[in-house]
């Protein structure tokens, strides 16, 4: 048995997703400097025959591709692409979402706690008070991976995800952050709630999140 | 205009969903056996991506409010129109006011109606397909229910009208590779990371698809499968096809509403040509995996193409032919 092949070059690896994608993932911790090369090489990418659509993620791209393209030209263009050095992003808004934040609001938010041996006030504090950075949208319509989650409230996904989330639960999955913009199913922690919408697919742009924005979570409430 | 008369859970408009959008986490949608759709828009003269009605294991019945060229494909049997039968793979012509009843088939999961001119509803973020996660999209962003009237677009050139009853239907069956469904697929990035106990059970086993299977995804029962240290990965794209092993070792094979991103391990991608074969197998139905390269998934590629070519030259000499 074969296996997936992965091609190491310095600062990325790549890998084929089936016979039309292709994931470039940046080596090393999860970095702003490293993303805004993502954000540039998907700006590049998505000029290149061949190429149908570039996904960024944290810290990595997904290049979907036509099935009949050459794969090694599409390597190589990346291999080029890839510039650790580059100007640093700039722009993105700032972006309030007030949150009620435990009981029926936040089913996981005790458990999360317990996990990190924090009090809840003490969670929801650190939740609270980070700026964090979109990083990418994606998952489900709207919604945004959001980075800075303070590494001491981080808490490994679900075993087994949920099959049905709310829109407008505040979640941990991991060391991120986000908000689920439509009601879906998912294995992060749900440790509050927001009355916020973050996508309206009538209007221009149909997400309230882009990457480059920075979110804060303001505490509307705490149920213990 | 076309009216519901009545319609499961699973009843949606889809088309062959949508493109573009994966970057603001708009995944595709779309119908859930492709190839059947295409080949229900192709008997009825339409393009091959028109918007059709999609529809699982409850009956689905709608009428017309003038003489309509349709057609019924994928998991149908047993479709009445009025008082005659209509098989599945067949196009025939429906008179205004006539129901057209399609009851849940016996074996697989997805059947399609195609109706000349495509099921007009408008187009969002450049498709028709209903996304159910999103609420947008086809009929009102939901499924169809008993009393929806959903608009239908004018008559096609080229379609044979006026010979009434004519039916096409000679030989377009897809080939269904049958009762055993063993699924093609590639190698994924966490493959050899896998445990090999995990690795040989994931190739060699039969997998269950188990009842909370829906158009998201198709969960699978057997073996438990484990990495060799717990993996805790960066989110990153996904597309239709990832077979994502949570933690709880029990693989999950995304399928047309997918999520855009994800962050569990992944064994393996289903080919494209087979995501519509793990989709017709039922809740408690087995499926098997074998490894294929990309050489192999590009000439079952080009096979579902020259099937689909073959269609339009049968369905095209039908209409020709017909009264």
């Amino acid at each position: 048995m074969t296996t997936g092949s992965a091609t190491e070059s310095p600062g990325f690896v790549l890998s084929p997703m089936g016979e039309a994608a292709l994931l470039v993932e940046a080596v090393g911790p999860l970095s702003s400097d490293v993303q805004g090369v993502v954000w540039r090489l998907a700006a590049e990418a998505v000029t290149w025959s061949g190429v149908a659509e570039v996904v960024p993620g944290m810290n990595n791209l997904l290049l979907v591709l036509d099935p009949a393209c050459d794969f090694r030209s599409i390597e190589e263009a990346i291999a080029r692409s890839w510039s650790p050095a580059g100007p640093a992003a700039t722009g993105g808004r700032d972006i309030e979402v007030p949150v009620a934040y435990g009981g029926a609001d936040g089913p996981d938010l005790a458990a999360l706690a317990v996990h990190a041996g924090l009090s809840v006030d003490e969670v929801v504090r650190r939740h609270s008070s980070a700026t964090y950075t979109v990083f990418a949208l994606g998952s489900h319509p709207g919604f945004g991976y959001l980075a800075g989650l303070d590494a001491s409230i981080a808490m490994p996904r679900r075993p087994v995800p949920r099959t049905r989330v709310e829109a407008g639960s505040v979640v941990v999955g991991g060391a991120q952050a986000g908000v689920i913009a439509a009601t879906s199913p998912s294995g992060w922690h749900v440790v509050g709630r927001t009355g916020l919408r973050f996508f309206d697919p009538t209007t221009e742009p149909p997400a309230l999140l882009a990457p480059g924005d920075r979110v804060r979570f303001v505490r509307r409430g705490t149920t213990l | 205009m076309m009216e519901v008369l009545r319609a499961g859970p699973l009843a949606t408009v889809q088309d062959l969903g949508r493109r573009g959008l994966r970057a603001l986490g708009v995944g595709t949608a779309g119908a859930m056996d492709e190839l059947a759709l295409r080949v229900a828009n192709i008997l009825v003269g339409n393009d091959p991506g028109a918007a059709c009605v999609e529809t699982a294991l409850l009956p689905l019945g709608v009428r017309f409010d003038r003489r309509v060229r349709v057609a019924v494909t994928g998991a149908v049997d047993g479709t009445r129109l009025g008082d005659l039968d209509l098989p599945p793979y067949w196009t025939t012509i429906a008179d205004a006011g006539v129901a057209l009843e399609l009851p849940p088939a016996r074996d697989g999961t997805w059947g399609y109606l195609a109706v000349e001119g495509g099921i007009d509803v408008p187009e969002m973020m450049g498709s028709r397909s209903t996304d159910l996660k999103g609420g947008f999209g086809g009929h009102l962003g939901r499924s169809l229910t008993a009393g929806d009237r959903l608009p239908v677009g004018g008559p096609r050139g080229g379609a044979c009208i006026a010979g009434g009853r004519g039916g096409i239907g000679f030989g377009v069956s897809p080939p269904h590779g049958g009762a055993k469904v063993v699924l093609r697929a590639i190698p994924a990035k966490e493959h050899a990371s896998f445990d090999d106990r995990s690795r040989t059970s994931f190739w060699t086993a039969g997998w269950t698809v188990a009842k909370d299977s829906n158009r998201i995804g198709y969960r699978l029962a057997g073996p438990a499968l484990a990495t060799t240290s717990p993996l805790e990965l960066q989110s990153h794209g996904i597309v239709p096809g990832v077979v994502q092993v949570p933690p709880s070792g029990q693989p999950v094979v995304q399928l047309s509403d997918a999520n855009t991103c994800g962050g569990y391990p992944k064994m393996a991608v289903v080919i494209g040509p087979d995501l519509r074969r793990l989709a017709q197998v039922r809740p408690g139905g087995t499926v098997r995996f074998r490894e294929v390269t990309r050489a192999e998934a590009s000439a079952a590629i080009a096979a579902d193409r020259a099937y689909l070519a073959d269609v339009a030259v049968a369905a095209r000499l039908g209409r020709e032919t017909c009264p």
